[in-house]
């Protein structure tokens, strides 16, 4: 049926065939050749991992002496600390915010890229442009374009209100939370309009054919046709950017450095606070747990479905 | 797959409302995306005394370079430069290597089913933050 099908069921979908045709020595340079790339996973980062599950039950603390065991309670710290609640509170609303506006104007951009028409070859990379920039560096670009006094949208916005605005787009709330999902929709709406626009090109033309033979309106055909069709690479592209925006740092880090204040926390940021800048390592790596284990969730959720888009 | 636009044959129909509202859509998103570039780029090659004006200096009048040269010398960019360069280098190389001989092996050999797959993909969901902090100790 659909193309997008594919792209999720691939893998599963072969494994019967060969796996039953292969030969002994033919399994045996299998696992060789497997070897060196999960040799080097298992070093950088399942090694840590564990060794981490050590640090977050002892007292790991450039401010104190020793490695003292002390069980559950730099959980407890992490769990009493109002900034860390704040921080979690935080990278929902700003991963929300973030994916809601990348999503529906991915979409949108991807409904109105779809018809061939003159010039599009050319605005096609420039709409791309933004993927290929540094999160750091478009932290940067948007923090100069948005600050007074070395930017010109107060200056912009005054002309069209007619009055003069004079916002501090990185220290008032809830100006700096605007300005930190911008510079997030501006670097990751292309991806969703990748995603979404190669998704549209997959369906048959065929199918909006007949929904025009049966006298479907513009509206009827999208809800009908276009959105079930587009349906396992929504949820591709929702996955991926969510995975990606619940880990915020950099943008924080450029723009607001978290503040005024510790307003604009998110949960890396905090944690990148705790460990590196207080030093206190065991509570930021019982806290990266904690973390850990709610992304895991997250993933669980999201993967799941984006496996078995078949079953729906 | 993605060969002629498929909603192409629709087009008789089109009303000229829903044009206008589609390129004037696809024109702002250009302008929203161009924007910032525009300004980086002019900003850095206004002189110091065309930063703080109002109204902003849209072009400035006295292009200069000097900024250039000094993020690249006086600031140690072409270090940085050289630095990026080397590493992604390294870790394109070394991760080119190890995913292909990997990835033919998952791919030809359905090693480890998909267990093994998911396993391996699963590290890029880790947050950084849980692997830099073990990391740093260690």
């Amino acid at each position: 049926m659909a193309d997008g099908v594919g792209v999720n069921g691939v893998a599963i979908r072969r494994s019967a065939e060969p796996a039953a045709r292969t030969s002994r020595s033919d399994r045996q340079i299998a696992w060789l050749l497997v070897l060196p790339a999960a040799l080097l996973i298992l070093a950088l980062s399942i090694y840590p991992l564990i060794y981490s599950v050590w640090v977050a039950f002892v007292n790991y603390d450039f401010q104190i002496p020793g490695h003292a065991f002390v069980g559950l309670q730099n959980f407890r710290e992490i769990i009493n600390d109002p900034i860390a609640r704040l921080s979690l509170v935080n990278t929902v609303i700003l991963s929300a915010a973030c994916v809601a506006v990348e999503f529906a104007l991915g979409l949108l951009l991807a409904l109105a890229m779809l018809e061939r028409f003159r010039g599009r070859g050319l605005i096609m990379p420039l709409l791309i442009v933004p993927l290929f920039i540094s999160p750091v560096i478009v932290g940067q670009f948007w923090s100069l374009i948005l600050q007074p006094p070395f930017g010109p949208t107060n200056y912009l916005l005054g002309l069209l209100l007619g009055r003069p605005v004079e916002i501090s787009w990185l220290t008032q709330t809830p100006w700096n939370f605007i300005a930190i999902v911008t510079a997030d929709v501006w670097q990751w709406t292309p991806f969703m309009f990748v995603i979404l626009l190669a998704g549209l090109s997959a369906i048959a033309p065929e199918m909006f054919e007949a929904a025009e033979l049966d006298g479907a309106s513009r509206f009827q055909t999208f809800r009908y046709v276009t959105l079930p069709q587009l349906k396992p690479l929504i949820l591709l592209a929702l996955t991926f950017r969510l995975l990606d925006a619940v880990k915020l740092f950099d943008v924080i880090y450029v723009m607001t450095g978290g503040g005024p204040g510790a307003s604009t926390y998110t949960a890396s940021f905090y944690l990148y606070q705790i460990g590196f800048q207080q030093f206190h390592l065991s509570k930021a790596t019982a806290g990266s747990w904690i973390f850990l284990l709610l992304s895991a969730l997250l993933i669980m959720a999201l993967v799941r479905r984006l496996l078995r888009p078949e079953t729906r | 797959m993605a060969t002629a636009a498929p909603t192409s044959r629709r087009g008789p129909r089109r009303a000229l409302g829903f044009e206008v509202l589609r390129f004037g859509f696809i024109g702002l998103f250009v302008l929203f995306v161009l924007v910032p570039l525009y300004w980086v780029a002019v900003t850095s090659i206004k002189p110091v005394s065309d930063y703080l004006t109002t109204p902003p200096v849209w072009f400035p009048a006295e292009p200069t370079f000097v900024h250039y040269t000094a993020a690249l010398f006086a600031y140690r960019g072409l270090e940085g430069l050289t630095n990026s360069f080397v590493i992604a280098t390294a870790t394109t190389v070394l991760s080119a290597l190890l995913g292909t001989l990997m990835g033919y092996s998952l791919a030809r050999f359905n090693t480890g089913g998909p267990h093994l797959s998911f396993w391996v993909l699963s590290q890029r969901f880790l947050p950084p933050i849980a692997i830099v902090l073990p990391i740093f100790l260690l």
